[in-house]
């Protein structure tokens, strides 16, 4: 199979990033984890290369939220023993710059993990039969899977936004 | 045709499905004032999802293609010297014991030489460097 990596590149590095910032949270991170992806690939050389980026982006954002676990509890841990933080709860209360960002993520988070993956592929510029062959699931259902990610998503942000404006 | 579900108008949105099943959806769209009241909805959701997901998108900075291959190519070429270091670490192993026995050798003769030549006179540099020269090198020892 002769496949242009260079072109391959262009069109996907993007997407890869979208997908893993989804992942990670993090746009330095998930820049530096879709070029590991890409340096793997090259050495690999996948003969299904959209496929083979994607399945290596969600493994290696997995390992990395493990880690980002993992580094939690030992954080919690460390300022557990500090004093009473001063941050409210919530960050919408103050983080008024940050809140639509912050609303985006908890509305994603509040998705099924399955939603939520056919939701990024395709905001990743995956087609209902890559997202099928991606996932296992049939393309036929893809249109409905996507659809109630769609609308959970959109519902959630909603209601997170009612929230935050009856808190004034 | 039964009213279209909620997953083909997705689909139809979309344009993902098969154009035979598009001319279908479409003509019972034209037909149908609650499936088109539907549609409306699941577009309005798909844009609102779309919206969302720009909100938080990251601005993506490419490094050139050039660098990935670079750094490809050292990592291949790392990994085929990894594979015959296993192999070469018993060798090695062997190279040092050889080594620190043909060192102790060369120390061994160089200080007989030196205290013979202590009783005459002291060497001077060439001398020195031949000194070095016949000295049992860990090659030898191998070969």
């Amino acid at each position: 199979v002769n496949i242009d990596w260079s072109e391959l590149y262009e069109e996907l590095f993007p997407g890869l990033v979208r997908y893993l910032h989804r992942q990670v949270w993090d746009v330095e991170r998930a820049h530096e984890l879709a070029q590991e992806v890409f340096v793997r690939a090259l050495t690999a050389q996948p003969e299904n290369p959209r496929a083979w980026l994607f399945t290596v982006a969600a493994n290696l954002a997995r390992d990395e939220a493990r880690m980002m676990v993992r580094r939690k509890k030992h954080l919690t841990l460390l300022t557990s023993e500090a004093a009473s933080d001063p941050r409210p709860a919530d960050p919408l209360a103050v983080l008024a710059a940050e809140d639509r960002a912050v609303a985006v993520r908890r509305a994603l988070a509040a998705l099924s993990e399955r939603d939520r993956e056919v939701l990024l592929l395709w905001d990743a510029g995956f087609s209902y039969a890559d997202i099928a062959a991606q996932t296992g699931l049939a393309v036929g259902a893809i249109g409905t899977t996507l659809g109630r990610a769609r609308r959970r998503l959109a519902e959630t942000y909603a209601s997170q936004e009612e929230l935050h404006a009856a808190r004034g | 045709m039964r009213h279209v579900d909620d997953g083909t108008l997705h689909a139809w949105l979309d344009e993902e499905l098969p154009s035979a099943e598009a001319g279908t959806v479409a003509a019972h769209l034209d037909a149908c004032s609650a499936c088109r009241a539907r549609l409306g909805d699941a577009r309005d959701m798909r844009d609102r999802a779309a919206a969302l997901l720009e909100i938080d998108a990251p601005a993506v900075d490419r490094p050139p293609f050039d660098r990935l291959v670079a750094l490809a190519d050292a990592r291949s070429r790392a990994a085929t010297n990894a594979a015959p270091v296993s192999r070469r670490l018993g060798q090695a192993r062997g190279w040092v014991l050889a080594a620190g026995w043909a060192a102790s050798v060369a120390l061994a003769a160089g200080l007989g030489w030196a205290a013979r030549e202590m009783t005459t006179r002291a060497p001077q540099a060439e001398e020195m460097t031949i000194a070095a020269d016949q000295r049992v090198t860990a090659a030898d020892l191998q070969g």
